[in-house]
C-alpha cells in the first residue's frame, strides 16, 4: 500500500523567521488512517497542513529540507494545483474560503478548473453534497447557511476533485459542540465508505480522541510523540507541556495509572474506562481481608 | 443587514427569465435611444415604457424608492437649473441682468431630467431581475476574462460582508458619541481612519486566506476550464433582442435620415 | 446519509480519474497558473474592491439624508492607489465606486464613475508614488487625481449625459471636498495598514 505522505528529517524556515517552523520532522501514514496532529498555536500545525498540499513551498515561499513526499511525490516538485487533485484542504474559517454565489457554484469550482467535462462536474456536485448531507442546498447562498453547513461545504468543495487525502486545518474551530460531532461523524464516514486519509490538525484533543487512529503531537515545531492516541494522551505532563489540554478522560486514566502502577491499561474511550475501573475494583475487592 | 440586501428580487417572470447578455444589450440600446431623443413627449413615452416593464418585473416599491431617491434629487436639480445656462430660443421669461431665462430653456431643462430618469431605470430592468451571479456570468460569457471575473464575484460577494461590519464600527462608535460631522477636517480624518483601518487590516487577512483557498482549489490548473452552467439563447431572448434592436433602430433612423423631431 | 447510488458513482469516478490523471500531468504541473492572474491578486483585488463598494456605500447612506451625495468612497481609492500602486487603485477604485452605483440604483452612472475613480486612482498611485511616497508627492497625487476626477464627471455630465452646466457644475463643490477629506483619509490609511499589517504586500 502507498503512503499517505512521508516526511524525513523535514525541516521548513520561513525567510526572515529566526526559528524554524518544522524541525527535523521525520513522520508518516498509510492511506486510510485518521491522523490528529496536536500542538499549540505556534507548534507548526498550518505549516504541516500547508506543506502537504504543496502550499509551502510552491506558494508561501520557505526553505524545505529533508524528504517531504505525499502520495509518493514530492511536494516541492508538483505543482499546488496538481496536489488539489490529491490533496483535499479545508482551513479554519469557512468564511475566508467560501467565495462563490451559489453551493453549487462553490463545490464544482475546482473541477471547472481541472477541465473536466460538464456532466461529470454535475455527478461529482451532486455526490459531494450527498456526502457531506447538503443535498438540494444547489441554489443556496453561501453566506446564508449556518456555521455547520458551511463547514461542510468546504469539506465538499475539497471532495469534488475527489482527493485521497483529506486535510482539515482546525476545522472545529467555528463549530458550536453540535457542529463537532456532526463533523467528525462526517469524517469518519468518509474513512469507512472511501477509505480517505484525514489529517485533522487541532487545538485540543477532547472529542477527537475517540476517532483518530494516531496522534502527532507537535511542539515548536518538533514532533515530541507519535502512536495510538491511548498512548499519546494518557502521558499528560508531556501532553500538557505541548500546550495542549488532554481529554478528562486520559486525566482520568494517568491519575489511575499513577495510584495503581502496573495495574490499569490506558484508556480513552468511556466503555474501556467502565472496563478498567471495575477491574481494578474487581481486583480491589478480592484483595481485601 | 437590511440595507445591504441586494436590488434584486427573486421572481418568476418574463424578464427573470431572459438570458443576462440580453438584458444588458436592451439597457445599452434604450440608454443610447434615450441619449439621442431630445423630444420630451417622446422621452416621457420611453420612460412610461420602463415603468411597465418594471411593473411587470414585480419589483418591488421600497427597493425602487430606494434606488429612485438619489435619482429624484439629480432630476430635479437638472430641471431647476437647466434653465439658468440655456438662455436659447424665445419667448424670454424672465431677464435678470446676466441670467435670461426662456420657455423653450425649461422645456429642454425638463427633457433633460426626463433623459436621466430613463437612463437610470432602465438599469433596474437589469438589476432587479437578474442575480449577481447571472450578471457576472453574462459578463464573463460576453468575452470577460475569467480571472477578472472571479475577482467581481468575490467583490459582490464580500460586499454586504464588509458593508455590515463598516455599519456595526460606525453605529458603535456613534453609540459611543463619536461625531463624524463634527469637528475639522483632519480631526474628522482620524476618526475616520480609527474606524476604517481595521475593517481593512481584517479584509486584507480575508484576501490572503481567500488566495491560499483559491490555490487549494486548483485555481488556474488549466487555461480551458470548463463551466457547470452555461448560458443558453432561447426562441424568447431572439424575440427580445429583435424588438429591442427595433426600438432602438426605428427612431434612429427615422431622427438622422428623415430629420424627424424625436 | 449517502445512498448506494451516490457510493457507486464515486467508484466509477475513482476508475476513470486514474486513467486521464496521468495523461493530463503536463499542463497541470506547470507553476504559471496556465496564465492566470495571480491568485493573490485576485483575491486582493477582489477584497479591495468590495471594500470600496462598501465605504461608498455606507457613508453614502450616512450622509445622504442630511448633506446630499456625499460619501467616503474616495479615501479608499486613495487608499488603494498609495498602498498597492496605481494598477489597484485604478482597478478596485474605479470598479469598487461603480459597483457601489449600480448597487445604490445610479447604474447610469457607473461607466462615467468607473472612468472619473479609476483615473483618479491611477493618476494618483503614479504621482504619489513619486519621490519614494514622499509627503508633497501624496499631495501633488491626491491633487491630480482629484482634479481627473471633478473634470471627468463635469464632461462625461455636460456632454455624455446632457445634463446641462447647472447641474454639472453644481455636483463639482461637493466632489472637491470629498477628494480633500478622501485624500487626507486614504493617505492616513495607507500609512496604518503598512504599520499594523506589515505583510500586507502594501508598498
Amino acid at each position: 500500500m502507498m503512503r499517505a505522505f512521508e516526511l524525513t528529517k523535514t525541516k521548513v524556515r520561513y525567510p526572515g523567521s529566526d526559528f524554524p517552523a518544522l524541525d527535523d520532522v521525520s513522520v508518516g501514514a498509510d492511506e486510510g488512517e485518521i491522523v490528529l496532529l496536536l500542538g499549540s498555536n505556534n507548534a507548526g500545525k498550518s505549516t504541516f497542513c500547508r506543506l502537504l498540499n504543496g502550499l509551502v513551498p510552491n506558494s508561501i515561499p520557505a526553505q524545505v529540507g529533508g524528504k517531504a513526499e505525499v502520495l509518493g511525490r514530492d511536494v516541492r516538485r508538483t505543482s499546488v494545483a496538481r496536489l488539489a487533485t490529491l490533496v483535499g484542504m479545508v482551513f479554519q474559517e469557512p468564511d475566508n474560503q467560501l467565495f462563490c454565489m451559489s453551493v453549487e457554484e462553490e463545490v464544482a469550482f475546482g473541477p471547472e478548473n481541472l477541465a473536466i467535462p460538464r456532466a461529470e462536474i454535475i455527478a461529482r456536485v451532486e455526490w459531494a453534497l450527498e456526502a457531506v448531507g447538503l443535498s438540494g442546498y444547489n441554489a443556496r447562498s453561501p453566506s446564508n447557511l449556518s456555521g455547520g453547513e458551511k463547514q461542510r461545504l468546504v469539506i465538499a468543495a475539497a471532495l469534488s476533485m475527489r482527493p485521497r487525502l483529506l486535510v482539515l486545518d482546525e476545522p472545529a474551530y467555528a463549530l458550536d459542540p453540535a457542529g463537532r460531532l456532526d463533523l467528525y461523524a462526517l469524517l469518519r464516514l468518509l474513512r469507512e465508505r472511501y477509505g480517505m486519509t484525514i489529517i485533522i490538525a487541532e487545538r485540543d484533543a477532547e472529542e477527537m480522541a475517540e476517532l483518530c487512529d494516531r496522534v502527532i503531537l507537535l511542539r515548536n515545531g518538533r514532533v515530541v510523540a507519535d502512536g495510538p492516541p491511548s498512548e499519546v494522551l494518557s502521558d499528560i505532563d508531556e501532553v500538557v507541556a505541548a500546550g495542549v489540554s488532554p481529554p478528562q478522560i486520559a486525566h482520568l486514566s494517568s491519575l489511575l495509572a499513577d495510584r495503581f502502577p502496573g495495574k490499569t491499561r490506558p484508556f480513552l474511550t468511556t466503555d474501556d474506562a467502565e472496563k478498567e475501573i471495575a477491574d481494578l475494583v474487581r481486583t480491589a475487592g478480592s484483595g481485601a481481608p | 443587514m437590511t440595507r445591504f440586501k441586494d436590488l434584486y428580487t427573486e421572481a418568476d417572470t418574463f424578464l427573470h427569465r431572459l438570458d443576462p447578455r440580453v438584458k444588458m444589450a436592451s439597457v445599452l440600446l434604450l440608454s443610447l435611444l434615450a441619449l439621442i431623443m431630445s423630444a420630451l413627449a417622446y422621452l416621457l413615452v420611453l420612460l412610461t415604457f420602463i415603468f411597465v416593464l418594471l411593473l411587470l418585473a414585480r419589483s418591488s416599491y421600497r427597493k425602487t424608492a430606494f434606488a429612485m431617491k438619489f435619482v429624484l434629487r439629480f432630476m430635479a436639480l437638472i430641471a431647476i437649473l437647466w434653465p439658468l445656462f440655456d438662455p436659447s430660443g424665445t419667448p424670454v421669461l424672465i431677464r435678470l441682468g446676466p441670467v435670461v431665462i426662456t420657455e423653450p430653456g425649461i422645456w429642454r431643462g425638463l427633457a433633460s431630467a426626463v433623459r436621466v430618469g430613463c437612463l437610470a431605470t432602465v438599469w433596474y430592468i437589469l438589476i432587479f431581475t437578474t442575480s449577481q451571479r447571472d450578471l457576472v456570468r453574462g459578463l464573463v460569457k460576453l468575452g470577460l476574462r475569467f480571472d477578472f471575473g472571479l475577482a467581481l464575484a468575490i467583490a459582490l460577494r464580500y460586499f454586504p460582508t464588509f458593508g455590515t461590519v463598516m455599519e456595526s464600527i460606525i453605529d458603535a462608535q456613534r453609540s459611543r458619541g463619536m461625531e463624524f460631522e463634527k469637528g475639522n477636517m483632519f480631526v474628522r480624518a482620524r476618526k475616520y481612519v480609527a474606524v476604517l483601518g481595521p475593517a481593512i487590516v481584517s479584509a486584507l487577512k480575508t484576501a490572503d486566506m481567500l488566495a491560499l483557498a483559491l490555490q487549494s482549489r486548483a485555481y488556474g490548473a488549466r487555461r480551458n476550464r470548463t463551466y457547470l452552467r452555461e448560458l443558453k439563447m432561447r426562441p424568447s431572448d431572439y424575440v427580445a433582442l429583435v424588438t429591442v434592436l427595433a426600438m432602438f433602430i426605428v427612431p434612429t433612423v427615422a431622427k438622422y435620415a428623415f430629420s424627424v423631431p424625436i | 446519509m449517502l445512498s448506494r447510488a451516490a457510493s457507486l458513482r464515486w467508484s466509477r469516478t475513482m476508475a476513470s480519474g486514474t486513467e486521464n490523471e496521468e495523461a493530463l500531468d503536463d499542463e497541470l504541473d506547470q507553476p504559471d497558473g496556465a496564465g492566470f492572474v495571480p491568485p493573490i491578486i485576485v483575491a486582493r483585488y477582489g477584497v479591495l474592491t468590495a471594500l470600496t463598494a462598501a465605504v461608498t456605500f455606507a457613508t453614502f447612506i450616512y450622509f445622504a439624508p442630511t448633506k446630499g451625495y456625499f460619501n467616503m468612497g474616495d479615501s479608499m481609492v486613495f487608499f488603494c492607489a498609495f498602498a498597492f500602486g496605481w494598477r489597484a487603485g485604478a482597478i478596485c477604485g474605479g470598479v469598487g465606486s461603480a459597483v457601489a452605483d449600480v448597487l445604490l440604483g445610479a447604474g447610469f452612472f457607473a461607466p462615467y464613475t468607473f472612468l472619473a475613480k479609476g483615473s483618479e486612482g491611477l493618476v494618483a498611485g503614479v504621482i504619489g508614488r513619486l519621490n519614494g511616497g514622499s509627503k508633497l508627492a501624496k499631495v501633488l497625487g491626491v491633487s491630480a487625481g482629484g482634479t481627473c476626477m471633478v473634470v471627468t464627471y463635469l464632461l462625461c455630465e455636460v456632454f455624455l449625459l446632457n445634463v446641462g452646466w447647472g447641474a454639472a457644475l453644481a455636483e463639482a463643490p461637493g466632489n472637491v471636498i470629498q477628494v480633500i477629506v478622501g485624500g487626507t483619509v486614504g493617505t492616513l490609511l495607507a500609512w496604518y495598514v503598512k504599520r499594523v499589517y506589515p505583510s500586507s504586500g502594501a508598498l
